[in-house]
């Protein structure tokens, strides 16, 4: 009864949970846009998207060549080495893109947007929105969000071709595979629709889950030095998982039975 | 933070962002359908078998890719596969007419391709026509099938 | 009602119950605040003097109970309809709260940008005129991390004044000042209230300087009322929680020890197995 109990309880509050984040959600996504509002979005799409960029490149970079060294040891062995650019490419727009890109940005951004909102309510900066005749919903919490809707799929475009250039640049310069061969290879085999606009879709759909949880744990953290850390940790946490947990889901619909 | 150089640094990473999808749309996915820099023009041939061939292969003649494969249909009443070619329009008036066309696998078990094998005749192939001589893609399986029937009715 | 009962109170609780997990913050309060007059909360720390004044503003919702604000329930009013209230009430936090992205005067400017809609030139004005009013003027450009704690409650005062609001709140103003700052702020919290015309309304447990300013206190002790009155009725007052307060005598009603077991049982360990 002991553990059933407590495991009740547990779901009972994940739900619990679940409900007041979506109707937090709504709340500060269905507002009126404002002109003033415009400049709030502004920084922080620099916040969260231009200070990101230094990581998302430096790692694309080398997640491209670390591909291209793998990828040609394997691929040397049947003779195939031609189809390294398919596969750097492949394996980069469906899944390693969209996927360390939202790791990276959960590290990234995402702990700096629970730490900083956190922050803002212990030292009661929202409750003097509040007090102000401000919602901080509005205020505070939507620009974040879409900041985060928008400029995690930008990331990982960005990650995704400097990934492909850095495989370039190992296969074709250091590997010494034809140029040409590299890119045809990888023409031939990647869609646009299917796989570059569905690794979009991907990116989306993790920015929505990560930004979200990012966003709620600042704003439910309890306002001590102490809950911001655990609220900054549970965010890495959770937004890892979800990455990976919808990563799955979305590869089972989007990609089984492609070629 | 000046509000200025905020402006500057967010717009840096539209259009940052821009080119990676442009790149990644054009370079790597060779997507044509938005924007055609070179027409071409297309011909076609019927194989029998073209194995792992699929939209986009390359067509070569001599290992040089003069085009690609633009699409793929099975004809109703020969049940042989109808592949529509689209030849880069720098080999405008060039493959002559006697051509022949085979498919083949890069190394052991990479992409399909198309080879044009040039002929002697000096007219040449124009927008809409065909190559009659054909060469179907080799099947490993059926190969291998094959030596080793050969080999068993060798051995009777 | 021991004040002029022909005002109608600018701020009324009435019978206030509010706790928080298992722990009774208020058990039946009664507050009630009178347009134009100072009024001090006082009370131990720990008593829930900073939620009376949450609950006051809606920022928290009371367990059962009625809260009034200009005559009007606020139980059942939106965020929205609160935060409409809200413009007509100035709040000094007792970190001061400030918007640390923000200088001085983007800070006091704030509420003025984001309410109405006039020109940045009569926005300049406006909030030179209220820097002015707690001194610091020539600190605008400052960021709130470039000032002192004093310097940063000023600021905070001025901010929660720009709308010029009817009532002011105070969340602890003297706690952890210097002599100097704390003469300044009971100077500025009496004059704003008197040539504003604003009410008052200040939590704190600093009697000297509360009861130096204040025209009514109400004293909290375990989420009731236990005494109210004007200053001297307070330190003649014959209660024993009045007494204990006013008089900083460590031992009284509230008592000096946390609730423990008997001292000679638990230095020998007699309950321990």
């Amino acid at each position: 009864m002991g553990f059933l109990g407590s495991l009740g309880r547990h779901i009972l509050k994940f739900i619990q949970a679940l409900g007041f984040s979506s109707v937090f959600l709504f709340q500060a996504l269905l507002t009126k846009p404002r002109l003033k509002s415009f400049h709030l979005l502004l920084k922080q799409f620099y916040v969260v998207g231009v200070l990101s960029l230094p990581i998302i490149i430096f790692a694309g970079f080398f997640v491209g060549m670390v591909l291209g060294l793998q990828g040609y040891t394997v691929l040397v062995k049947y003779g195939a080495e031609s189809a390294l650019g398919q596969m750097i490419a492949l394996t980069l727009v469906r899944e390693l893109g969209p996927v360390l890109g939202g790791l990276l940005f959960a590290g990234r951004a995402c702990s700096a947007l629970t730490a900083e909102i956190a922050l803002l309510k212990t030292t009661e900066q929202l409750d003097s929105l509040r007090l102000l005749g401000v919602d901080p919903l509005h205020r505070v919490i939507a620009p974040r969000l879409w900041a985060g809707f928008f400029c995690l799929p930008m990331l990982v475009l960005i990650f995704n071709a400097v990934a492909i250039y850095g495989g370039y640049w190992i296969s074709v310069d250091w590997l010494g595979i034809d140029g040409g061969s590299f890119w045809s290879s990888m023409q031939s085999s990647v869609d646009f629709r299917q796989d570059i606009i569905n690794g979009v879709i991907k990116s989306i759909v993790f920015a929505i889950a990560v930004t979200w949880i990012a966003v709620y744990q600042g704003y439910v953290a309890s306002p001590t030095s102490e809950g911001i850390g655990y609220a900054t940790t549970r965010t890495v946490v959770y937004s890892s998982l979800v990455i990976l947990a919808l990563d799955f889901i979305l590869t089972a619909v989007m990609f089984t039975g492609l070629k | 933070m000046r509000y200025a150089a905020l402006e500057v640094f967010v717009g840096l990473f539209v259009l940052l962002t821009l080119l990676a999808f442009t790149a990644l749309a054009f370079q790597v996915s060779g997507l044509t359908t938005f924007y055609e820099p070179d027409k071409g023009y297309e011909i076609s041939a019927y194989f029998e078998e073209i194995g792992g061939l699929k939209p986009r292969s390359r067509v070569t003649i001599g290992g040089v890719q003069v085009g690609r494969v633009e699409s793929i249909t099975l004809d109703a009443q020969s049940f042989s596969a109808h592949i529509k070619m689209n030849i880069f329009s720098e080999y405008k008036n060039l493959i002559p007419i006697d051509s022949s066309a085979s498919i083949m696998t890069a190394g052991l078990i990479g992409d399909n391709y198309i080879v044009i094998d040039p002929g002697a005749d000096f007219e040449t192939l124009q927008q809409g026509g065909g190559i009659d001589e054909t060469h179907s893609a080799i099947i490993l399986e059926r190969l291998l099938g094959q030596l080793i029937f050969n080999q068993n009715s060798e051995d009777e | 009602m021991p004040q002029n009962s022909i005002t109608e109170p600018k701020v009324s609780m009435r019978d206030i119950h509010f706790s928080r997990g298992n722990r009774v913050i208020f058990d039946g309060v009664n507050v009630d605040i009178y347009p134009g007059k100072i009024t001090a909360i006082m009370g131990p720390s720990g008593t829930g003097k900073t939620t009376l004044l949450r609950l006051m503003t809606g920022l928290l919702k009371p367990d059962s109970g009625d809260i009034f604000v200009n005559g009007e329930n606020i139980k059942d009013y939106s965020e929205a309809q609160l935060n409409h209230m809200r413009r007509g009430m100035g709040m000094l936090f007792q970190s001061g709260a400030l918007f640390t992205d923000m200088s001085v005067f983007d800070n006091v400017a704030f509420a003025l940008r984001e309410h109405t809609d006039l020109p940045e030139s009569m926005i300049h004005d406006v909030v030179l005129m209220k820097l002015e009013a707690v001194g610091l003027r020539g600190a605008r450009d400052l960021m709130p991390r470039e000032l002192s704690g004093g310097m940063n409650r000023r600021v905070a005062l001025a901010r929660s004044i720009a709308l010029d609001p009817d009532i002011i709140l105070y969340d602890e103003p003297f706690a952890g000042q210097d002599p100097i700052t704390m003469g300044m702020l009971v100077k500025l919290i009496r004059l704003l209230n008197d040539t504003l015309g604003l009410t008052s309304v200040i939590v704190s447990h600093d009697i000297s300087e509360t009861s130096e300013i204040a025209d009514y206190i109400y004293l909290l002790s375990d989420g009731k009322v236990v005494a109210q009155g004007t200053s001297e009725e307070m330190r003649a007052s014959t209660s024993a929680h009045a007494d204990q307060f006013m008089h900083g005598k460590a031992d009284g009603p509230v008592p000096f020890h946390y609730a423990a077991p008997d001292y000679y049982q638990d230095l020998m360990r007699i309950n321990e197995e």
